[in-house]
C-alpha cells in the first residue's frame, strides 16, 4: 500500500539513486540481495556510504523501503514494531552496528532475532531480522 | 530442564511451571535456554562467571489475576521473582535478577494504556506500556499533552519511575518517581491494594491527589521489593506553545562556581523549567593531555586554563535547557537569565533551537534533541556508530550525586578522574545533570567486557569510586544490582539502620521473601545467609 511516508522514503531513495555510480551500486550487490531475501521491509540508515547503492537495490527489488536518519526510534515505533506484534515478519536493513544492537535486543522480545548479518567497509551492517516461530516471546503473537 | 532456584528441588520446581502454566497458559512461561536467555544482563560485570545474576526462568502475566496467581503459586513453593516492567536499563542491569535462580514476572503483556485526561492532564497505565507507547497513544490520539521521556526512549514508564529515573522536562515531570500520582500493588501474600485516593474505590482524584488518608507508602515500592506494581498514574505535561533551547558558556574552569550557582537560583525561582545539563565539551574525549590533567587528580586551575587555551580558547563549561510556554514568557525568561549571569566574564548566550507547536511528523523527525521535548528516541546509540563502537560491549552508570555547587563539580571530576587513571582506565567524561531541583547528579560509565579478567577490573574500579565518592560527600542515587550491597552499605548512619528497618518491613510483608529477594541489599529472613 503506498501512503505518503512510504511515498516520502521512496521519493529519498530514488533521489539518492540518482547521484550513485552504476559500479558501486553494482558492487553492493550480492550482499544485499542476501540480506534482503524475503523481507517484508527494509530500512536504510541514510547517513550510511553505502546506503544510497542498498536503498536502490531494495527498492528496484520491489521491497517496501524507508529510510532514517541516525535515530531508528521513529521507524521502530511506527512501522516495525507493528509489524512484529501483528504476526510472524522478516526485517532488513543497512544500518550502523549500535542500532542493529537496538533493533535485535527490542526485536527479541517478539520472538524475532537477527538470522543474517554482512558487515560493509565502514561501521555499516547490513542484516535481516526474522520471527523465530518456535521461539517463545512474551511479545510474540499468539500462535494458534 | 531450567535449574531451579536455591531451596528449590528440581521436582517442586517442575511442578511450580506447571502451575505457572495454568495461570498465564503455556506459551507464556519460558523456560529454555534460549528463551531464558533473553533476560540476561549483556552488561554484566560478572559475564560468565559463576557469580553471574541469571534467571532459572520466566513467566509473562497479562492481567492483574495472573500475577496474583504467580504469587500465590510463589507463596506455595517459595519460589523467588524478580518482576520487571520492560527490563531494558542496560546500564543499571537490565532484565536479569539481583538473586540468581529468581523467575522473572515479564510484565510487558501487561501494556494498556488505561487512561488519559487531556482536562487533568493525567494517565494511568499498566506496566508493559513504555514511553514509545505512551507517546504513539497520545499523537495518535492528538492529544495535547507531553510525556517525559527516559533517553532512550525504550524502557517503561512504571519500571523507570520505580528506579527513580529522570527525565528532561518540566520541575513536575522530569522526576518520573515524583511525577506518579497512585498506584496499583499485588502484595507479596497476593492481597491487591490501591494507594492515595485509589484506596476509594469512588474517588474522582486517584491521578489527581497523592497522599490520600493516612501515612503515605508509595515510597516504599521503589527501589525495593514489596510487592508488584500494576497500575500507576502519571502527571503529563500540557503542551507548550512554543520551545526555545540554549546554551550558555563560560571560558575558565573556575567560572562553573559561579554559573551554576546562578543556575540554581534560576530553577529554583522556576525562571529555567528544564532539567539542566553541565558539561564541559574540553573535556570529553582522550586527547591525553587531558586524560594525563584528569589523572593527576589535583591539576590546577591554571593547568587546564593553559589547556584550554591550547585548543582554540573553546569554553570550559557549557551549560544547555529549554523555556517552554508562551513565546512571550520565553523571551522575558531568556532575557532574565542572560541578567543574571551576564557579570561571569566571558560568558555567551546561544539560542540553538526554537519550536512552535505542534510539530508535523517531519518536523518531529528533525528535532536534534528529542528528548528535551518529550519525544522518545533511540538518539543516543546513533552516536555510537562511529567506526570502532563495540556495542556488544556496555557499561555501567556509576551516578553520585552532588550539591548544584560547582566546587564541588570540579572536586568530583578531580577525583574520579584519578581513581580512573590509577586503575588504568581512561577518565569518564562527567556532567552535572541538574534532574532535581537541588542536587546534581554525575554520571560516569563504567565500562564492562565479556571476559573475566577485565570485568575484575572494572569491578575494582567501581567499588572504588563508590568508597571514594560517598566519604567525600557524594553518595549513589542508583546502582546497579551487583552492587546494591555495597550501595547500602554507604547509608550505614547508626549502624545501617535504615538497612534494618528495610529488611523489618520485608519481613512484615513478605514473609516468605519470594519478591526479588536482594534488590537494594533487602532480604527475605530465609535469605540472609545468602548475603556475600
Amino acid at each position: 500500500m503506498v501512503n505518503r511516508r512510504n511515498f516520502v522514503a521512496g521519493s529519498a531513495a530514488l533521489a539518492a539513486l540518482s547521484a550513485v555510480p552504476f559500479a558501486r551500486s553494482r558492487a553492493a550487490g550480492p550482499r544485499t540481495e542476501r540480506v534482503l531475501s524475503g523481507a517484508q521491509l527494509v530500512i536504510v540508515d541514510r547517513a550510511l556510504p553505502e546506503a544510497s547503492g542498498f536503498a536502490a537495490e531494495a527498492i528496484a527489488a520491489g521491497h517496501d523501503t524507508r529510510l532514517f536518519d541516525r535515530d531508528v526510534g521513529a521507524l521502530w515505533m511506527n512501522e516495525i514494531e507493528p509489524r512484529l506484534r501483528l504476526g510472524p515478519v522478516a526485517i532488513a536493513g543497512l544500518t550502523g552496528a549500535a542500532t542493529l544492537f537496538c533493533l535485535d535486543l527490542l526485536a527479541r522480545d517478539y520472538g524475532a532475532h537477527v538470522v543474517q548479518r554482512s558487515p560493509a567497509a565502514s561501521d555499516a551492517v547490513g542484516w535481516l531480522i526474522a520471527t523465530h516461530t518456535e521461539r517463545k516471546a512474551p511479545l510474540a503473537p499468539q500462535r494458534s | 530442564m531450567p535449574t531451579p532456584p536455591p531451596g528449590v528441588s528440581a521436582r517442586d520446581f517442575a511442578a511450580a511451571l506447571r502451575q505457572l502454566e495454568e495461570v498465564v497458559g503455556r506459551e507464556w512461561v519460558f523456560s529454555s535456554d534460549e528463551d531464558v536467555a533473553l533476560y540476561r544482563d549483556g552488561y554484566s560485570p560478572l559475564w560468565g562467571e559463576a557469580e553471574e545474576r541469571k534467571a532459572s526462568a520466566a513467566v509473562a502475566p497479562s492481567s492483574v489475576e495472573q500475577v496474583q496467581g504467580i504469587v500465590k503459586i510463589a507463596n506455595q513453593h517459595k519460589l523467588p521473582l524478580y518482576p520487571i516492567s520492560t527490563g531494558r536499563n542496560l546500564t543499571y542491569g537490565g532484565a536479569a535478577p539481583a538473586y540468581s535462580g529468581s523467575v522473572v514476572v515479564d510484565l510487558k503483556r501487561m501494556n494498556r494504556v488505561l487512561d488519559v485526561s487531556e482536562r487533568d492532564k493525567t494517565c494511568l497505565v499498566e506496566p508493559g506500556v513504555s514511553y514509545f507507547d505512551l507517546y504513539r497513544h497520545l499523537r495518535t490520539n492528538k492529544t495535547k499533552l507531553w510525556i517525559d521521556t527516559a533517553d532512550p526512549g525504550w524502557g517503561g514508564l512504571i519500571g523507570n519511575a520505580l528506579d527513580r529515573g529522570g527525565g528532561y522536562t518540566g520541575i513536575d515531570y522530569r522526576d518520573h518517581f515524583d511525577a506518579h500520582c497512585g498506584m496499583e500493588v499485588v502484595l507479596p501474600t497476593g492481597e491487591l491494594v490501591r494507594t492515595g485516593m485509589g484506596a476509594n474505590p469512588q474517588a474522582k482524584t486517584w491521578q489527581l491527589f497523592k497522599y490520600g488518608l493516612g501515612p503515605w507508602v508509595d515510597g516504599i515500592f521503589s527501589q525495593s521489593n514489596f510487592g508488584i506494581v500494576t497500575k500507576m498514574g502519571f502527571w503529563l505535561m500540557e503542551e507548550p506553545q512554543a520551545a526555545l533551547q540554549v546554551a550558555v558558556t563560560v571560558p575558565k574552569r573556575r567560572d562553573v562556581v559561579p554559573l551554576v550557582d546562578g543556575l540554581h537560583s534560576l530553577m529554583s525561582a522556576h525562571t529555567i523549567p528544564s532539567q539542566v545539563n553541565v558539561v564541559s565539551p574540553l573535556m570529553a574525549g582522550n586527547d591525553p593531555e587531558l586524560v594525563r590533567l584528569r589523572g593527576s587528580g589535583g591539576a590546577s586551575d591554571a593547568d587546564w586554563d593553559k589547556f584550554a587555551a591550547a585548543r582554540g580558547g573553546a569554553p570550559f563549561w557549557a551549560a544547555q535547557f529549554v523555556y517552554y510556554g508562551p513565546r512571550k514568557v520565553i523571551t522575558a525568561q531568556w532575557e532574565h537569565t542572560k541578567d543574571a549571569l551576564g557579570g561571569i566574564a566571558g560568558v555567551k548566550f546561544a539560542e540553538t533551537a526554537s519550536y512552535t507547536f505542534p510539530l508535523t511528523d517531519e518536523q518531529v523527525e528533525a528535532v536534534g534533541d528529542k528528548a528535551r521535548l518529550g519525544i522518545p528516541s533511540l538518539n543516543l546509540f546513533s552516536s555510537r556508530s562511529a567506526a570502532g563502537a563495540q556495542p556488544l560491549e556496555g557499561h555501567m552508570d556509576f551516578s553520585p550525586m552532588i550539591p548544584p555547587h560547582g566546587e564541588d563539580l570540579i572536586a568530583l571530576t578531580d577525583f574520579t578522574g584519578k581513581v580512573y587513571a590509577d586503575q588504568g582506565f581512561t577518565p569518564s567524561f562527567v556532567g552535572g545533570l541538574m534532574f532535581h531541583p537541588r542536587t546534581m547528579i554525575c554520571f560516569h560509565a563504567v565500562p564492562t567486557f565479556r571476559n573475566a579478567a577485565d570485568n575484575q577490573r572494572t569491578r575494582k574500579l567501581f567499588e572504588a569510586l563508590v568508597r571514594g565518592c560517598a566519604d567525600r560527600g557524594w553518595p549513589i542515587y542508583r546502582i546497579h544490582p551487583v552492587f546494591q550491597q555495597l550501595g547500602m552499605q554507604m547509608f550505614g548512619f547508626n549502624g545501617g539502620a535504615l538497612h534494618r528497618l528495610h529488611e523489618t518491613l520485608k519481613d512484615a510483608i513478605d514473609p516468605n521473601g519470594i519478591v526479588s529477594p536482594g534488590r537494594y541489599d533487602i532480604w527475605p529472613k530465609r535469605l540472609r545467609g545468602s548475603r556475600a
